[in-house]
């Protein structure tokens, strides 16, 4: 019951008074069909795609979550009621505790699926969305933990927050009586702090189920390939990228001088001399801006279609001048073949288009 | 040989005990060992870096030689300031079987965590970007070749950054190990135990669980312990000295301001062009200035960053890598006009709120709450906000004249938001620290 006091302000009387314990009890009574409402849009959106609720609802599903969350601290922490969970909410919360470990275990399942196939197998295969199964397990764990702590009626929180009504009082774990007055400061600072650990608490329960959901995606993947070699594994993190580079390895003595394309679009990856430098250590590199500041000749030039998207065609294939070269090794990325051709090199030929591979340039005769 | 390894590592993390053993006295066991890590490699690293300018080459019995070096006179250090006993102070008993529900669930969820990342960084090889084209590749050059020059004159690019997790590589190398990947993921496990014992030296037991949990936990963080980068073992070595500086400020121990100055200047040798380190200094000088700390802890805090900043300082200034690396030559004073500092800072604003701000979501808005919480309590707990107050200013006004000077310095997105990975453990800490202060003092009345 609140205590009206003349001195009271008018926008106390209205706010903490009478509207605010009018909105506490409105939360009470709609909490269960806000919950059973948040989860129906969330399996809504986990077999249809992100973003459907608002689409045709006009309203962000995340935002009814928002205020699922927050109305359940509305409803299990206030103080001065016995309790304020009614049957129909209580049901509620019992079916939730029943649904978090079928929550988990889809959860988990699909997040093996997908870390045994390939990103977006799942969602491509069965129409599932794996990361909304994930929100709804955070969902359904959040509310139980809330319900936990409510139940266990941590004096700790109580105390931090120091809720009590207006007038004369008995703190927590003191003898003393007291008169709380919740002045303008004391109510802002407690909502503060209500703000601080719930946002704390979805911090910590949304990062706890990603960071297990990144474990187990990379210790599946490592189970199931435990004898995979270096060069493996590099290809399983550089792709073809590392095929090439190895090619050009083997195909280079260690003393070799090679020219690399420039460091733009499409070679940023080819033309990158600090990258390139790594796997071929240690060979020397001469990149495009230097052969033509320099007047030196390289043993060796890469011949690179580009690995990064362009918008125009035309701008693939590296070098795109004529080359007086001994040969010309042709890469297959696909079959790994190799394919040698004696002579110059000439950009303009046909089987220079898109093509990968190592032009060893013609010494000349002194 | 594995023996051998193991040694060698042992030996680094005793060093770093030894010397933490000797400034600060009043503190637990694993706390000791954890900082100790991050202080032993650290110096070690930077050594190792001072001695191969004189021709000492990096080897693997110059470095045992170094550690045992090292090793002894820390020894001896102790012998005379702590006498024959060994420095007994209470270890934090963790009796498992004795621990609630929720304790023992996140003990084992931490354990999970740091298994997984362990696991990850002995399969994998070292394969990210940064690390192929800066840090390993210098730390395989120093190896191979016992010199740094090599590395530095095949490219002036290798001078970009300070050698602390290349040198690290290096000898991971030399005392015949394949792969120092495991590296990040010890920076890990002993980030969070020294960050657990922080906390719970001004908390509780459960209070310091749940919060070491909640960073532990941080996706960003625990992503960057899979990642051979700088930014995590930087954000580790700049948010522990910030805890013990706060340490300093709340109990008077010159100890943890030694402890602060050192991890704070072993911060500039994992990344210097940050200028984070300012900020202890600043916080100090005004302490000073109001009478409320002692000038020599001020000068000495100075002194002690200062020693661990400046010999890579010099060394990169001498190879006058700046314009190699696109900085803009002119005066950036010449040209200005107040259109183009308003224009600008409204450019900056929008970049770092995109960059910067979204990117810590949560936990910037966790820290601006605490502040204004914070704000105007008589408490130690204020000293701490207006520290990450300071460094949010120092995030905005060094990305500010930054983009005078570097002409396309909306590029590096990306590297904002990695560098400023230490605001997730100092605001964690801020939190615990302030509910911590505001609970005991409702529980007094």
């Amino acid at each position: 019951m609140t205590h009206i006091k003349n001195k009271d302000s008018l926008g106390k009387v209205i706010f903490i008074k009478t509207l605010f314990p009018f909105l506490l009890k409105i939360n009470i009574t709609i909490f269960p069909y806000l919950v059973v409402l948040t989860y129906a849009l969330l399996c809504l959106e986990t077999v249809t795609y992100r973003g459907f609720v608002e689409r045709y609802l006009f309203v962000s599903v995340y935002l009814i979550l928002l205020l699922t969350l927050i109305g359940a601290i509305g409803v299990f922490f206030k103080k001065g009621v016995k309790t304020t969970e009614t049957s129909t909410t209580n049901l509620i919360l019992k079916m939730n505790s029943l649904l978090i470990p079928v929550f988990a275990i889809f959860y988990w399942i699909l997040v093996l699926v997908e870390a045994t196939h390939y990103p977006n197998y799942v969602y491509s295969t069965f129409h599932i969305l794996p990361e909304n199964l994930g929100i709804l397990l955070f969902f359904s764990i959040y509310l139980f933990v809330i319900k936990s702590l409510r139940q266990k009626n941590l004096k700790n929180i109580e105390l931090l927050l120091t809720s009590g009504t207006v007038g004369l009082h008995k703190y927590p774990g003191s003898s003393k009586m007291a008169y709380s007055h919740r002045t303008p400061f004391q109510l802002t600072q407690r909502i503060i702090i209500s703000v601080i650990i719930f946002l704390l608490g979805i911090y910590g329960l949304y990062n706890t189920i990603k960071v297990l959901d990144s474990a187990l995606k990379s210790n599946i993947f490592i189970l199931r390939n435990l004898n995979l070699t270096y060069e493996e594994k590099m290809k399983t993190s550089w792709n073809f990228f590392y095929d090439y580079i190895e090619f050009v390895r083997e195909n280079t003595p260690v003393d070799a001088v090679i020219a690399i394309p420039p460091s733009i679009r499409p070679w940023l990856s080819e033309g990158n001399s600090v990258l390139v430098r790594y796997f071929l250590y240690p060979r020397k590199l001469k990149s495009d801006d230097e052969l033509k500041s320099k007047s030196f000749i390289p043993n060796y030039y890469l011949l690179a279609k580009g690995l990064w998207g362009v918008s125009d065609e035309k701008m693939y294939g590296w070098p795109k001048e004529n080359i007086s070269a001994e040969w010309v090794i042709y890469f297959d990325g696909t079959t790994k073949q190799v394919k040698r051709v004696e002579g110059n090199y000439n950009p303009n030929d046909q089987i220079n288009t898109g093509a990968w591979g190592l032009i060893k340039v013609k010494e000349e005769k002194e | 040989m594995i023996f051998v390894q193991a040694l060698n590592l042992i030996l680094v993390v005793l060093f770093g005990f030894l010397l933490v053993n000797i400034l600060i006295k009043k503190s637990n066991f694993w706390e000791k060992v954890a900082v100790g890590y991050f202080a032993g490699t650290g110096l070690f690293t930077l050594i190792l870096f001072l001695l191969n300018l004189v021709g000492v080459s990096f080897s693997r019995s110059h470095s045992f030689y170094v550690l045992g070096v090292l090793i002894i006179v820390s020894l001896i250090i102790t012998l005379f300031t702590r006498g024959w006993k060994i420095n007994h102070v209470p270890i934090f008993r963790y009796k498992f079987s004795e621990t609630d529900l929720i304790s023992k669930f996140l003990f084992i969820l931490l354990i999970l965590f740091f298994l997984s990342s362990l696991i990850y960084t002995l399969y994998w090889p070292i394969k990210d970007w940064d690390a192929l084209t800066l840090y390993d590749m210098r730390g395989r050059i120093f190896a191979e070749t016992g010199f740094m020059y090599p590395a530095f004159s095949i490219d002036r690019y290798y001078l970009a950054y300070p050698l602390y997790t290349s040198i690290a590589h290096a000898w991971v190398y030399l005392i015949g190990m394949r792969n120092p990947f495991f590296l990040y993921t010890l920076n890990y496990i002993f980030f969070i135990s020294a960050f657990y014992s922080l906390v719970r030296g001004v908390t509780d037991r459960k209070v310091g669980l749940i919060i070491a949990f909640i960073l532990a936990s941080s996706l960003e963080i625990f992503l960057h312990s899979e990642a051979a980068y700088t930014n995590l073992p930087y954000a580790i070595f700049y948010s522990l000295g910030i805890l013990y500086f706060y340490n300093y400020l709340t109990r008077k121990n010159f100890g943890s301001l030694a402890i602060s100055s050192i991890l704070v200047g072993l911060s500039t040798w994992v990344r210097s062009s940050e200028p984070f380190w300012i900020t202890t200094i600043l916080i100090l000088f005004f302490l000073v200035v109001t009478k409320r700390a002692k000038l020599l802890h001020l000068l000495d805090h100075i002194l002690i960053i200062l020693c661990l900043k400046i010999p890579w300082s010099i060394f990169y200034n001498a190879n006058n890598v700046q314009q190699s690396l696109g900085a803009s030559n002119i005066n950036i004073f010449s040209g200005l006009t107040i259109q183009l500092l308003m224009t600008r800072l409204l450019e900056v604003s929008r970049y770092l709120f995109a960059n910067f701000i979204i990117k810590l979501n949560v936990i910037f808005v966790i820290s601006i709450l605490s502040i204004l919480l914070a704000w105007g309590r008589k408490t130690a707990p204020k000293y701490f906000g207006a520290i990450i107050l300071l460094n949010y200013f120092i995030v905005f006004g060094g990305t500010y004249v930054y983009s005078f000077i570097y002409p396309k310095w909306w590029l590096v997105g990306d590297s904002v938001s990695r560098m400023s990975l230490f605001f997730i453990p100092i605001t964690l800490f801020f939190v615990a620290i302030l509910l911590w202060d505001l609970y005991l003092q409702k529980a007094k009345r």
